[in-house]
């Protein structure tokens, strides 16, 4: 059974720079959650303050209703993955997934029956007696994996695991990862820079932003509603301008290059603010000029790209900086081709506005 | 037709490369040989001395005898010396490390902007003159802590092995990451007792070793420094093999040969204790001897 976590109000400073600024989370048993950020946000130092491995300045981590933030890692009863696998190298396989188990004085045929259990729920019987040095990366990190769970941790931390891995193994072991999760019903701690991982693999992602918690939800909350403009433009393609709200009538609007784009009127845009509008390029719809809707944007196709099940346009709107993005399926696709005058159009509801 | 030039260009530039590769072969080889001979011929010269009945105006000895090794080991001096140089050798083998390990898994698990200190620190023992090493040991140690001639020479054994136990050391705990592998440990349970016998000492053997070898050559071979920090009042091997020079070259030549065989046992030894302690960074590859 998975533990649950409580993170409250948790600073830590190394020198003058705050890696960690009030961050508090809230994790229930089972739950795979990510905590997802750029390079520098916070997102490591916070999962090593959970760890124990960074001494928190302020705050409390309480496990499954237990205190533990001033407990040495050791006694936290927490299984790590480490970036780099981090893997003993004078031990061989078997020796680093009984390493625990050893430390922790368990019987002899206990400790070979648990490492073969390990090894077979991580697919790596036959490379008991290798070194580490010659295992592959994607090996090597299952070993990593097998060893952080010998000893039956409720909580399991994962710093960005499959960032050293090429594209194939990383798709592999994500979904065996996620597997695994399930299979042992364990609470999950997931730190990665990259979105698309968070979104597969969590039930709840954490946005990390300059040490803070920038917003938390669902995968599809924070794709469909990103709160802030930071996850806004980190989660996910958008099209995305710095613009003014303006009103015809008492409809809201914003300068779109030389159009107007409706808006919602539940919006937060207020009359003449500097606002950063932002929508998902699969939200609006194409069509050609002649049959162009009232608000519609006015825009040349620049670029055809088809990526299989959908195809991208890249439209320059007239009056426009740069090009926008429309994503459409591949089908629907086929009527428009490069230097084609078209109609877009955006609903107001898809547009998200950001003070 | 095409194909059949082809064929004979291509034997024809083998033939014209040919040369060219066999002269490179033999200049290697000439260079193998000549630093071969180099490192060589004087240890030949030595062991043909120590075995040499006369040896004066002939190329090659006149005649072969191991009278001198019976002598050199007779000798009263022989075991006395030689055990104090094995106890000045094993009292740095086992000072040095505790000095340097220390200081560098500090070093390393948390203030990595300090070595460039330590480095420069433990390389200036070998920038002194050796005079000038010696009456500053005997200053910092005599006169304020009243240490005794032999603990004098095993600190300066210590001292001359700094450097080199601590980029050895060094390159080993590096190689192996030591901090995070401490986080990897700490996080499966480990104190550093454990973390201690498992993972660092594993991972820094190969280097300890290299320091360790390089103690007991010193031990083995250094006069200068021994005779003036130990001096009359506690003989090592190389004082003892420095005075039977004066009685007769042929002995001391046998003492210089057993000191050789001294070390290349001791190396092979520590080969033996590295081997198995294999870790697969590659660190235990390191060349052992390294003076």
């Amino acid at each position: 059974m998975g533990a649950s976590l409580q993170v409250r109000d948790l600073y830590k400073s190394f020198g003058e720079a705050t890696a960690v600024n009030d961050v508090s989370l809230d994790v229930s048993p089972g739950q795979f959650v990510s905590l997802l950020g750029p390079s520098g946000c916070g997102k490591t130092t916070t999962l090593r303050l959970i760890a124990g491995l960074e001494r928190a300045d302020e705050g409390e981590i309480i496990i499954d209703g237990r205190e533990v933030t001033h407990i040495p890692p050791q006694r936290r009863k927490i299984g790590m993955v480490f970036q780099q696998y981090a893997l003993f190298p004078n031990l061989t396989t078997f020796e680093n997934v009984a390493f625990a188990l050893r430390v922790d004085r368990e019987p002899k045929e206990r400790v070979a029956r648990r490492v073969q259990e390990l090894l077979e729920l991580v697919h790596l019987e036959e490379a008991a007696q290798r070194y580490p040095y010659q295992l592959s990366g994607g090996m090597q990190q299952r070993v990593a994996l097998a060893r952080a769970l010998a000893m039956e941790p409720p909580l399991l931390l994962l710093d960005e695991p499959l960032s050293a891995l090429d594209a194939a193994i990383r798709d592999e072991l994500r979904t065996e990862l996620r597997r695994l999760q399930r299979h042992l019903d364990l609470t999950v701690i997931y730190v990665t820079h990259d979105q698309a991982e968070a979104m597969a693999l969590s039930d709840e992602v954490v946005v990390m932003e300059k040490g803070t918690v920038s917003q938390v939800g669902t995968p599809r909350e924070l794709y469909d509603r990103p709160a802030t403009r930071f996850a806004a433009g980190f989660i996910g393609s958008s099209n995305r301008r710095v613009t003014r709200v303006e009103f015809v009538g008492n409809r809201p609007m914003i300068r779109w290059g030389d159009a107007l784009l409706p808006i919602s009127p539940n919006g937060r845009g207020e009359r003449g603010n500097a606002v950063l509008a932002a929508w998902r390029p699969e939200s609006a719809t194409v069509t050609t000029l002649g049959n162009a809707a009232p608000d519609a944007l006015i825009g040349t196709i620049e670029l055809v790209t088809f990526l299989g099940p959908i195809t991208r346009l890249d439209i320059l709107v007239a009056g426009d900086s740069e090009p926008i993005l429309v994503d459409l399926d591949s089908t629907s696709a086929q009527n428009f081709d490069m230097g084609q005058g078209v109609a877009v159009s955006v609903p107001a509801e898809a547009i998200r506005i950001y003070a | 037709m095409a194909i059949v030039m082809t064929a004979e260009e291509t034997a024809l530039s083998q033939m014209r490369r040919k040369p060219r590769a066999q002269m490179g072969s033999i200049l290697l080889r000439v260079a193998l040989i000549a630093a071969v001979l180099y490192l060589a011929l004087p240890l030949l010269a030595t062991l043909a001395f120590s075995l040499a009945t006369i040896w004066s105006r002939t190329v090659l000895p006149e005649g072969y005898t191991l009278e001198w090794y019976v002598a050199a080991i007779q000798d009263d001096r022989f075991w006395p010396t030689t055990l104090r140089t094995l106890q000045a050798t094993l009292g740095a083998a086992i000072i040095s490390p505790l000095l340097v390990v220390p200081a560098l898994l500090a070093v390393h698990l948390r203030a990595p902007k300090w070595k460039p200190w330590l480095e420069f620190l433990s390389i200036v023992p070998w920038a002194l003159p050796g005079v000038v090493l010696a009456l500053a040991m005997i200053r910092a140690y005599i006169s304020p802590f009243n240490v005794s001639r032999p603990g004098l020479l095993i600190l300066t054994y210590v001292l001359l092995s700094l450097p080199f136990m601590f980029r050895s050391i060094d390159a080993s705990l590096s190689a192996i990451d030591a901090r995070t592998l401490s986080e990897a440990a700490q996080m499966l349970g480990a104190g550093w007792f454990d973390i201690g016998r498992r993972i660092l000492l594993p991972g820094i053997m190969p280097g300890l070793m290299s320091g360790v070898l390089l103690i007991a050559a010193l031990g083995a071979g250094e006069f200068a420094l021994a005779s003036l920090m130990a001096g009359s009042g506690w003989k090592t091997f190389p004082i003892y093999q420095a005075q039977a020079q004066g009685v007769d070259g042929r002995i001391a030549s046998a003492l210089a040969i057993i000191g050789l065989l001294y070390v290349l046992v001791v190396s092979l030894l520590l080969l033996f204790v590295a081997g198995r302690n294999r870790s697969g960074t590659g660190a235990a590859g390191m060349p052992l001897v390294n003076k």
